[in-house]
């Protein structure tokens, strides 16, 4: 066994996502540090931790992660050797800007575009999650969180001129706005650090302060180490869906995708080709041929007995950021000796939704954080790999990308989704972006205990 | 499309280093190069790599490779550790080995040592530092390794 574990110390999205339909994110600028520590001080206890009993959903919970711009406004490092070295032991993708690289940001993704245009990554200092069941619940602390922000001189950042802070909301379900189920797939973890249990995968890789020596992540000593250990590195992402778009692609395209297939079904089996799963969830690894409720939220299977994509098309959402049993090609097996880098995923949809083929100017998407303790090897990989499939030696296309997220302004990106038949191979041709970067920021989720330390 | 490392260090001008760098000149080609040889085409990421010492007092390791350096640079600290431990051994002002082969200070200490070319690349590359990379032609255009190897397998 490893350290004690204390899940009261650790803050509870990271433990495990929340089933409440609104969330809201209001983002701060920090005015000084007195003022940041005071606001920290008044709400660390209202903090959901691993400890609370969430089985009855109380209302709010809340969650706060920092900036690397916001540990130092907030004095983090004042006591501990100052910034220059505290900068030393950070990583560089918590400290820098977001890579625009390796998030294949660009054109109207590209980070000039983000927020709204009404700030930048950088002014990010501080970020509330609010996770509630009502929207009278939502407003009333979201009024409290403001007033307490107002006393304290932090600065809410508004991405829009009409200053509405990004507010999460299930519409139907667990769905997303592409129509697809949502959250059925999550690294099982073992945060006990129980002895001889391969089939879980080390907390070190999501939680911070459990040395891994091929999942590194840091900073791997003192006094740094203490500050971030129990937390977790936070990808903020918030993108736009274009389901209209989408739609009028499903309908141009399906008849060149599933010929022999009446124009719905024909619909439904190429959406279910471009994610890997059935919109009902049914992975197509297990039911190629369509749905099944018995298995709409199956999550036990690998594609090892898919070697040529004839089930699951390698470039299908699902097969990219979650490759199971699938070979990594040299370089990433030897980068990546424990298997596929994974993330966990809390996230919602935003926006009221949409039907046809006519975009009516609203904003929609999905709004929420990836977790881990390498932002580089754990997200950027994910990212990079969404971009390029060029992580494995089976993706014949090496230029390819994920038909759904791909950004096709990635310099020699191919726009063609190959979707393997038994009768060969048919090409989708003319990808266009579903999905747009409207921001990203990377945080720390800190523990309890440091946020009380960083409350005095 | 290919970007350049351009890894630059003063060697220590000690009578221990010096003599070391001899030794390493005599062993390169049979103990240090089939390594690097190995891992460079196995990963079929590198164009061309070669390095250079100037008068005894420079190192230089020069390589065009594909991709994201920021997505490899680990990589390579795994699969060549001899190899760069034997570089930063050399190398004037480098932290101890044993101080700097983890992912995060292997990856900072490299980033320091990276020169950048002159001029401005025509295709916009990005730089390790946000800027715009320095100039680097290549007849190949944005063609990478495995396009190259492909084409000429056919």
């Amino acid at each position: 066994m490893g350290r004690p574990f204390d899940r009261s110390n650790v803050q509870a999205i990271i433990l495990k996502p929340y089933a409440y339909p609104i969330s809201r994110h209001l983002i701060f600028s920090i005015g000084n540090k007195k003022g940041a520590r005071a606001f920290v001080r008044e709400w660390v206890d209202s903090v959901a931790h691993g400890g609370r009993d969430l089985s009855a959903t109380p209302e709010p919970l809340i969650n706060i992660a920092i900036s690397w711009t916001g540990l130092v406004k907030i004095g983090a490092f004042d006591d501990i050797g100052g910034v220059d070295q505290a900068a030393a032991a950070f990583p560089w993708d918590f400290r820098d800007d977001p890579h625009q690289e390796s998030l294949g940001a660009f054109g109207a993704g590209a980070p000039a575009n983000w927020w709204g245009q009404q700030f930048k990554s950088a002014d990010i200092d501080l970020i509330c999650h609010l996770y509630c069941m009502t929207e009278a619940g939502l407003e009333s602390t979201t009024t409290w969180l403001r007033e307490s922000a107002a006393r304290t001189g932090l600065r809410e950042l508004f991405a829009s001129s009409g200053g509405e802070a990004i507010t999460g909301r299930a519409y139907d379900g667990r769905k997303l706005h592409f129509g697809y189920e949502d959250g059925i797939s999550h690294p099982p973890i073992n945060w006990d650090d129980v002895p001889d249990r391969p089939d879980l995968l080390p907390r070190g890789q999501f939680l911070l302060g459990d040395w891994l020596e091929n999942a590194q992540s840091f900073p791997k000593d003192d006094p740094w180490k203490a500050l971030t250990t129990d937390g977790s590195y936070v990808g903020y992402f918030w993108l736009h869906q274009d389901v209209a778009a989408f739609n009028k692609f499903l309908r141009e395209q399906a008849p060149v995708a599933a010929p022999h297939l009446p124009q719905g079904d024909a619909e439904e089996w190429l959406a279910a080709k471009l994610m890997g799963r059935w919109r009902d969830g049914t992975p197509l690894s297990l039911s190629p041929d369509g749905m099944n409720p018995a298995l709409a939220t199956a999550n036990d299977f690998g594609y090892a007995d898919d070697p040529n994509g004839l089930k699951c098309p390698f470039a299908a959402h699902i097969r990219i950021v979650n490759g199971r049993d699938q070979p990594l090609n040299f370089v990433n097996k030897s980068m990546f000796p424990a298997g596929f880098p994974r993330v966990l995923r809390r996230g919602s949809p935003y926006g009221p939704p949409l039907t046809g083929e006519t975009d009516d100017g609203c904003d929609r998407g999905i709004v929420g954080m990836f977790l881990c303790a390498n932002i580089n090897q754990q997200i950027y990989s994910l990212t990079r790999w969404i971009g390029k499939t060029d992580f494995s030696d089976v993706y014949r296309d090496q230029h390819g990308q994920d038909p759904l997220v791909g950004n096709r302004s990635i310099p020699s990106a191919s726009t063609t989704f190959s979707i393997p038949t038994d009768k060969g191979t048919i090409a989708i041709k003319g990808l266009i972006d579903f999905v747009r970067l409207q921001g990203v920021a990377f945080l720390l989720m800190p523990s309890l205990q440091t946020l009380r330390h960083l409350s005095i | 499309m290919a970007h350049a490392l351009n890894l630059t260090f003063k060697i220590k001008q000690d009578a221990e280093t010096l003599q070391k760098l001899q030794d390493v000149k005599k062993v390169f080609a049979s103990q240090i190069q089939p390594a690097i040889d190995s891992v460079l085409t196995s990963c079929k990421l590198v164009h061309f790599a070669r390095i250079l010492v100037i008068d005894d007092r420079y190192m230089m390791v020069l390589t065009e490779y594909d991709g994201d350096h920021l997505a490899y640079t680990e990589f390579f600290r795994v699969n060549l550790p001899d190899v760069f431990k034997m570089m930063f051994s050399l190398a004037e002002g480098a932290p101890p080995w044993d101080q700097i082969n983890n992912q995060n200070d292997f990856f900072n200490a490299s980033k320091v040592l990276q020169v950048r070319s002159l001029g401005e690349s025509t295709t916009g590359e990005p730089d390790a530092n946000g800027g715009v990379a320095g100039y680097l032609f290549s007849a190949y255009g944005q063609r990478e390794v495995k396009d190259i190897l492909a084409k000429l397998a056919d």
